[in-house]
């Protein structure tokens, strides 16, 4: 497809008949006949519709008026999607994408504010295999994502392995998921208090009655490198990015009658409209596809559908339970604590720490309880809470006792209210409406296996290489949640 | 893609010798040192066969001399298990190791100048986690701290490494 504005119709014309090679050794007439022929096929078709030649300077920020494939939200899973689209496109050029985002600067997003961990150490089968996927694309990852003449793609992943503790009312819990993490072919291993004690002599083994350790494909990595490691390989494979606001749909709406005599309005997506930022220039683009990885908005997203706005007990009337919940994340100095080989501790407690760099810090954390979720409409520190997790991990670390805290900084979870597992597939209702969101904290350490898995489902029609149908909208319609059966 | 591989490496010239993998049980107290060549290497680099052999001194050790023969004699012991393995220079990676996987009592592993030796080769190393005692990890341009984080899951081992 030819792009851009042009000067005038009839110089262009001349230019294509200049550089189309002559083959036909016919007379000089019959030979510029054809080649005329073949100039007005070519600006017929530029001026129908489908094409992108307009006779009109445009603004060139603003999105392309058509695409295939809209993707509204440009964090790493919308990123790896795009970047998994091209990659499984059967011709060059077969589909054309579009990751629109509204913050150039990342200040908001999941993504980057993320403290980067991956683990394979879940209850659920699907998310030991999205791990393990995950784990497999980063190791090969400048198989995947190199682009010619560019600095190779360098995660910084460190090796260190996530250790789990368990108390004593937990402890079945943990065997119960290690056969599941070793069914499905995770490498974990079991400790005792006295292996944990001499593998960590700095650690309080005081009401630890088992810990899982993770001995391969677990441990930690740079988030923003992956982002940008997504998108430097889609832009080269030609997505387009648009920085910009989805503010609404233009939908077509059918509406049919159940068996019983009910009438259920089926919606089709026609346009997005895209909003500049900071202006009042909006660009209705006309699409097939909507993907929905805005993360910790993709709620407001669904909602901008009517997805949820219907009568009670419809299936138009169950939104989609993903909201932003804020979690902190707090830097500390520790001159006498653990070394190079800590790795990710996650107490039974709740409270988890990580080495940061080599100059004594860590970075800790902890999942507040339901009544004390903080407000989301912003993301200041709460250095109140803090107080929480202090004890805690003085207790399990006596040389945290004598720490001090940095730094901090707050993100938000794309929360997923029903059962804190990702939602992936189609919407009943809404027939061009994929959902890659609500992951609930492991969004970024299933992205690359996540954008795999939703390109199959659209452009193969199915799940291919990982069957993540349980994360379907589904269960939320018949209200059986997916449980991940943690021991925090 | 393996089957494929040991094919190629049967059509391959007849100077091309490989070692078979010895089945792990209890093993004896000899000191065995296994010069494994191209096992252990991804298809591309089947091509590059000359640069891996490196000369040892001691008889003790199974090498390939400088015409490329590699000598029969390590079939006489095919049931004890290796020890000491020294791969420095090859363009071993982490697949290769899925070849020694086998090896429970390795105890010596050299991958000296191994260009293709990554952080995540060396988060791969637990499995000799229990009889490990040297590990030289030296002149190999592609580790970072992220993979040393990795090597505390070693026990015994005494490391020696050096940019």
């Amino acid at each position: 497809t030819s792009s851009g504005a042009c000067p005038g119709v009839v110089g262009r014309s001349y230019r294509h008949s200049a550089l189309r090679p002559n083959r036909n050794n016919n007379t000089f007439l019959n030979t510029d006949l054809e080649n005329q022929f073949k100039a007005f096929r070519e600006k017929a078709a530029d001026a129908m519709p489908g094409s992108d030649w307009t006779p009109f300077e445009k603004n060139s920020s603003l999105p392309p008026e058509r695409a295939d494939i809209v993707i509204v939200g440009g964090g790493v899973v919308g990123w790896s999607i795009a970047y998994w689209l091209k990659q499984k496109e059967m011709i060059r050029d077969g589909v054309r994408v579009l990751v629109v985002e509204r913050d150039p600067t990342y200040s908001q997003a999941s993504t980057v504010l993320s403290a980067g961990g991956i683990r394979q150490q879940f209850s659920l089968p699907e998310n030991i295999h999205l791990s393990m996927a995950s784990a497999d694309f980063m190791r090969n990852i400048n198989e995947h994502l190199s682009v010619l003449n560019d600095d190779p793609v360098d995660l910084q992943f460190n090796h260190s392995g996530y250790l789990f503790l368990a108390s004593e009312k937990v402890a079945h819990i943990m065997e119960e998921n290690y056969s599941t993490q070793r069914y499905a072919g995770a490498k974990v291993s079991l400790l005792s208090p006295t292996q944990l004690k001499e593998k960590c002599p700095w650690i309080n083994t005081d009401g630890v009655v088992l810990a899982s350790y993770g001995l391969e494909n677990e441990g930690w990595f740079d988030p923003w490198m992956l982002l940008n490691a997504f998108r430097r390989k889609a832009i080269s494979m030609g997505v387009y990015q648009c920085f910009g606001e989805v503010t609404g749909f233009s939908y077509t709406t059918n509406t049919m009658t159940t068996a019983e005599g009910d009438k259920v309005d089926f919606r089709r997506i026609k346009y997005a409209n895209v909003q500049m930022p900071n202006s009042l220039e909006y660009q209705p683009v006309e699409c097939a596809i909507v993907v929905n990885a805005a993360g910790a908005l993709s709620g407001k997203v669904a909602e901008m559908m009517g997805i949820g706005l219907g009568p009670k007990d419809t299936i138009s009337g169950i939104p989609l339970p993903v909201e932003p919940r804020k979690r902190f994340i707090y830097v500390v100095h520790c001159p006498n604590g653990p070394g190079l080989d800590t790795p990710f501790l996650v107490d039974y407690s709740g409270v988890y720490f990580r080495r940061e760099g080599l100059g004594g810090n860590y970075i800790a954390g902890m999942s507040p309880e339901e009544e004390e979720e903080p407000e989301t409409n912003n993301l200041e520190v709460d250095h109140q809470f803090f107080q929480n997790i202090w004890p805690h991990l003085a207790h399990r670390v006596p040389a945290f006792e004598c720490l001090k805290v940095k730094s901090a900084w707050a993100g938000f979870y794309d929360y997923n209210t029903f059962d804190q597992n990702g939602i992936v597939g189609m919407h009943p209702l809404v027939n061009n409406m994929f959902f890659a969101t609500g992951f609930s904290g492991h969004g970024l350490q299933h992205s690359p296996a996540i954008g795999r898995a939703m390109a199959e489902l659209i452009l193969d029609g199915g799940f291919k290489t990982l069957d993540l149908s349980a994360f379907s909208f589904k269960r939320i319609m018949t209200k059986e949640p997916i449980l991940e059966r943690n021991i925090v | 893609m393996r089957q494929s591989c040991r094919q190629v490496t049967l059509l391959a010239a007849a100077s091309r010798y490989w070692s078979s993998s010895p089945v792990a049980p209890p093993s004896k107290q000899s000191r065995l040192l296994l010069f494994l060549s191209q096992r252990f290497h991804d298809i591309e680099t089947l091509l590059s066969w000359s640069s891996w052999f490196k000369n040892r001194g001691q008889s003790e050790w199974f090498r390939s001399d400088r015409r490329g023969k590699f000598s029969w004699d390590f079939m006489n012991h095919q049931d004890t298990s290796i020890e000491e393995v020294d791969v420095g220079n090859t363009l071993i990676n982490y697949t290769g190791l899925e070849n020694l996987v086998k090896q429970r009592g390795l105890r010596t592993l050299s991958v000296s100048g191994c260009a293709e030796v990554d952080d995540w080769f060396l988060s791969r190393l637990y499995m000799f986690q229990d009889t490990l005692e040297e590990l030289d990890i030296s002149n190999c341009p592609r580790i970072s701290v992220g993979g040393l984080a990795a090597l505390q899951k070693l026990r015994y081992t005494d490391q020696h490494g050096r940019k």
